[in-house]
């Protein structure tokens, strides 16, 4: 067995790992804060979620300046990773804490970085009397701000866990991370049926997960060297037989993760009931998960398994794309129409995924960036827009532009971008999609990126339906009561669209560095 | 073959013949005590059982072990023993203050004397068991480990489910053990020799199945024996009603402790004289985890008696732990450390589940609903209640996770992939029904404003730790995590 030494060690590493131990320690010291004391809580979790996003940003500029040298010569299938360490963790197994990013996984992180803190600033009135946050299940005269922020923060470490994982045990465990927290944020803060939209994600992502354990175990014992290592496995090649039934399996697991259709079930009753900030993070980031799993691990590790199967998964994918459209049209509550087209957007990251071509892939990873930029400040605005009308029912609203214009300028720029209008972030994810699409082999692909084109007719029937329904026309009665974002939403809404410009308008060194990343996935798969 | 009274010999024997000893002694401590004897003979049998917990962990062993007619002992039956100490020790601390009055509904435990005394020499029948190099010390070993549990099982004679729990415990128990001896009497006439050195030549050299049918038959019928103290399926029907019927300290007892040793006993045979090549007693042991996982699953949903939920919550842990016998050839060791090291796991969070059920068992009905409200009554408690069911779902960064995932590669090494599938799923539903108990926990309080819903009947008071209490809690928390998150203790039982 070859041991990973194809990476100096480097300090900056320790720096990797402290972006999921600092909100890690962050969670155990707000344990230690008296309950009441809500003001503190917020401004030491807004501190270290801003601390955080400056350290991702740091790593960013750090990666970007001097990024790994690209595995130029042709067919090279090694993944190079920054900032790697390994550690040996457990012998008995042969697990590594081995970590590292390259530009798929760290501009996820800073995605997340930043919704985290957009998070933050969003969930500003939790805990506060007369806020949203439904802390019934925590004694009412209690505050729940304490145990909302301790969650959020051990959610947010199990994802940036994941993204600078690149052993296949560490990955499994901060994902399990994660799930806990989501269910008790859900099932304590959220709204509606809460319990029941809990207990369905997680019991759900649990099945997805068992998916992924059984691929993983697959991948340890059949590859014949024993090893979570993703850089070992990579160069391992899997018998065909294995593929053809591991490769479905992982794919399934994080597809499931993912908002695949038709195992999206879990994601519009979570994300409606869920409180702001976690809609966020979980629409946002946590599902980027499941597709980056897909493309990282099943797709990287079992690349003849890929062939085999993705013009299956092709047909759910576009599916998924074309359905999530239509059922959101039908939506009269906006979380839930948000929710669906968020069925719509993740479909076309699997639409790009199945194209196996660097186009399409490249599509997909920026259409993981920009629908997560992109439906966290949604969710963001309708959770801003409900704590002032009470109401998420397109119906029972009317002339908010009047009452709270910066809201409403916001919630139709994100509709904009949603839509995928050029210069925001989702036109040249979108873009890249169809045309790698197009450019795949095979009609079915063809006939799956024609369908996909056209669900963006049916994304802007939606998006101009809600914003012409909610912002225009006369006001109602209690409209003048209405006051318009505070500072803190402010900094939080245009953090969040700064980055859907930025990437929008300038994404070419991101394209680079991530095309660079593809390389490797991409080589496997012709091998 | 060490000759006797050698200093291998004395350090190998030595625990042993020290916890006969104390279990002799502690028989008599209510003949010494007059006053406070249940203080007392706890104190005797704590600081005994210390003792021997040192004498294991300090005396040297040869790294081959010590073998002495039908008698060995080696680094890893070294590492059974202290996990059944362990465990007994827990049980100690746990029954307590059972003996004093007002501390459960059930009324208060008598005869601390034959209480510890017998809890001692089901211990000292571990022992043997785990160190039996023959079939006849296996026995004799197994049934001095189970007989004194019949007994404790009906030591509330004043409380008729104690008493009912007790005499199905028996006869399903006497069943079991003409099974074993049954089965034992096959094997002896396949091998002509009681021994495990005998018996594996037999074993290995069997051509196949039709070849040897009395093999075939003893090993069924002592894995039928063996699997009514592990409570697999379809040996299981006994643990519901039993956990209910005994002393909260006793039920602790057996869904740890005699579930080690069922597990041990297990793995002395099935992995190691009877690991038939030929045979694949890995399906067997495959099916019996999916049944078993899934009449566990299954019967956990439905419960509101928080021991009938310990029990089929028990019978689906002895699922996965069933899934480390199907790893097949040249597993033995992979499959000794995962059992080990998920039973330590597995028994601390237990015990944090029943010194929760303890406390709330003073002043209400041992029940889920008797569970309202914990979060208010007592936030440390609770927070103890939801680490351990985390570990026990295989939530990481606790234990039970890595527990787990030492059980099912073990069973992926054979290719097990539908069993780990299906005891992955087993996974994803045991949150369900175990977050029936937390969602109790952090219910809150009924109160006048909560209309319409029916007033509580449990008694809502603070629970108050006492100081040995509060060091138990954090010492089980601490554990809880320590254990998934540090390798040390992995590593300390793989390297045995």
């Amino acid at each position: 067995m070859t041991p990973v030494s194809t990476f100096a060690y480097s300090a900056a590493s320790n720096l990797l790992t402290l972006t999921w131990a600092l909100p890690l320690a962050s969670a155990a010291a707000l344990a230690l804060f008296p309950r009441q004391r809500v003001s503190a809580i917020r401004r030491f979790a807004l501190a270290a979620n801003t601390l955080n996003l400056i350290l991702v940003a740091v790593l960013t500029v750090l990666f970007f300046k001097s990024p790994p040298v690209p595995n130029t010569s042709s067919g090279g299938t090694e993944t190079m990773l920054a900032f790697a360490a390994d550690h040996e963790w457990l012998s008995v197994l042969n697990v590594h804490y081995l970590i590292g990013v390259d530009a798929i996984s760290i501009t996820l992180m800073l995605l997340a970085a930043v919704i985290l803190f957009s998070g933050t600033l969003a969930s500003w009135t939790i805990g506060a009397p007369g806020g949203t946050g439904k802390v019934a299940a925590l004694a009412s005269s209690e505050n729940g701000a304490k145990e909302f922020f301790i969650l959020l923060q051990i959610l947010a470490a199990g994802v940036f866990g994941c993204f600078i994982s690149f052993d296949l045990f560490t990955f499994f465990v901060f994902n399990e991370l994660t799930l806990i927290p989501t269910y008790l944020l859900i099932a304590l803060f959220g709204s509606g049926r809460r319990e029941y939209a809990a207990m369905k994600l997680t019991l759900i992502l649990m099945g997805g997960s068992a998916l992924i354990f059984l691929g993983i175990f697959g991948l340890y014992f059949e590859s014949g060297i024993h090893s979570f290592s993703i850089l070992e496995l990579s160069q391992v090649r899997f018998h065909p037989d294995f593929q053809g039934w591991a490769f479905p399996v992982l794919f399934l697991g994080f597809g499931i993760l993912g908002n695949m259709f038709p195992f999206h079930i879990w994601s519009p009753d979570g994300h409606a009931s869920a409180p702001t900030a976690v809609s966020m993070l979980l629409a946002g980031v946590h599902m980027k998960l499941g597709a980056y799993g897909c493309l990282r691990i099943a797709m990287y590790l079992l690349p003849e398994g890929a062939g085999m199967w993705m013009n299956v998964f092709l047909i759910p994918a576009v599916v998924g794309v074309v359905w999530g459209g239509f059922v959101a049209v039908r939506q009269k509550d906006l979380k839930y129409m948000n929710a669906y087209s968020s069925v719509s957007h993740c479909g076309l990251v699997f639409v790009g995924l199945a194209t196996l071509n660097l186009i399409g892939l490249r599509g997909a990873v920026l259409q993981m960036l920009a629908h997560g930029f992109i439906t966290a400040t949604v969710f963001a605005v309708i959770g801003m827009i409900y704590q002032r009308t009470h109401t998420r029912r397109i119906p029972d609203m009317s002339g908010l532009m009047r009452s709270i214009p910066f809201l409403s300028v916001v919630f139709v720029i994100a509709g904009m971008a949603a839509l995928g209008l050029p210069g925001f972030a989702g036109f040249a994810a979108e873009l890249n999609i169809f045309l790698g699409a197009f450019a795949a082999a095979g009609t079915l692909a063809r006939m799956g990126a024609v369908l996909a084109v056209l669900s963006i007719i049916v994304s802007a029937i939606y998006i101009l339906r809600a914003v012409n329904g909610v912002l225009h026309g006369p006001p109602k009665e209690n409209a003048a009561v209405l006051s318009d974002a505070v500072p803190v939403e402010k900094i939080a809404l245009l953090t969040l669209l700064a980055a859907i410009l930025v990437l929008g308008l300038w994404p070419g060194p991101v394209v680079h560095r991530i095309d660079d990343a593809l390389m490797p996935i991409l080589n496997n798969l012709k091998r | 073959m060490s000759t006797p009274f050698s200093t291998p010999f004395l350090s190998a024997f030595l625990p042993d013949l020290a916890l006969l000893v104390l279990a002799l002694v502690v028989l008599t401590t209510e003949i010494v005590f007059r006053k406070h004897q249940a203080r007392w003979t706890a104190r005797v049998a704590v600081a005994g059982l210390a003792a021997v917990l040192i004498l294991l962990a300090a005396l040297p062993l040869p790294s081959g072990g010590v073998a002495y007619a039908g008698y060995q002992v080696t680094r890893s039956v070294v590492v059974w023993k202290q996990l059944f100490a362990l465990a007994t020790l827990a049980t100690i601390l746990l029954s307590r203050s059972y003996f004093r009055n007002g501390h459960s509904l059930r009324g208060a435990l008598a005869n601390p004397g034959a209480f510890y005394g017998l809890l001692l020499f089901s211990t000292t029948g571990m022992f043997a068991l785990v160190s039996a190099r023959d079939l006849l010390t296996f026995y004799i070993g197994l049934e001095l480990a189970t007989l004194p549990l019949y007994a404790l099982t009906a030591l509330q004679p004043r409380n008729a489910g104690s008493i009912e729990a007790g005499s199905k415990y028996m006869l399903m128990g006497a069943f079991a053990s003409a099974l074993s001896l049954f089965g034992i009497s096959f094997l002896y006439g396949a091998a002509g020799s009681l021994g495990f050195d005998a018996l594996a030549k037999v074993a290995s050299a069997q051509p196949s199945l039709s070849a040897q049918p009395f093999l075939l038959a003893g090993v069924l019928m002592l894995l039928g024996s063996l699997g009514f103290k592990l409570a697999m399926v379809p040996f299981q029907m006994w643990a519901p009603d039993v956990y209910e019927g005994a002393p909260t300290a006793v039920t602790a007892f057996l869904s740890t402790g005699s579930k080690a040793a069922a597990v041990a006993a297990t793995t002395t045979l099935f992995l190691g004289p009877l690991n038939l090549p030929r045979i694949d007693l890995g399906a067997i042991f495959a099916l019996a985890a999916v049944l078993s996982l899934l009449a566990g699953t299954l019967g956990a949903m439905r419960q509101s008696n928080l021991r009938r939920f310990i029990a089929y919550s028990s019978i689906a842990q002895a699922g996965y732990m069933l899934m480390a016998f199907t790893g097949g050839e040249g597993s033995e060791a992979a499959a000794r450390i995962a059992l080990q090291y998920n039973l330590l796991v597995y028994g601390t969070a237990s015990f944090a589940l029943f010194f929760v059920v303890s406390l709330v068992g003073r002043s209400a009905p041992e029940t889920i609903p008797s569970l309202r409200g914990l979060s208010a009554r007592s936030p440390a408690l609770a927070a103890l209640l939801a680490l351990s069911l985390f570990s026990l779902i295989g939530i990481p960064p606790l234990a039970g996770f890595l527990g787990k995932f030492l059980l099912f590669a073990v069973a992926a090494r054979n290719g097990h992939y539908t069993l780990i599938f299906i005891g992955a799923l087993a996974v994803a539903l045991s949150f369900y029904y175990y977050m029936r108990l937390l969602k109790e926990a952090y219910q809150p309080v009924q109160t006048a404003e909560n209309r319409g819903a029916p007033a509580s009947a449990v008694p809502l008071s603070p629970i108050r730790l006492s100081l040995a209490g509060k060091c138990a809690a954090a010492l089980l928390a601490i554990l809880l995590v320590v254990l998934g998150t540090c390798p040390g203790m992995l590593n300390f039982i793989a390297s045995r």
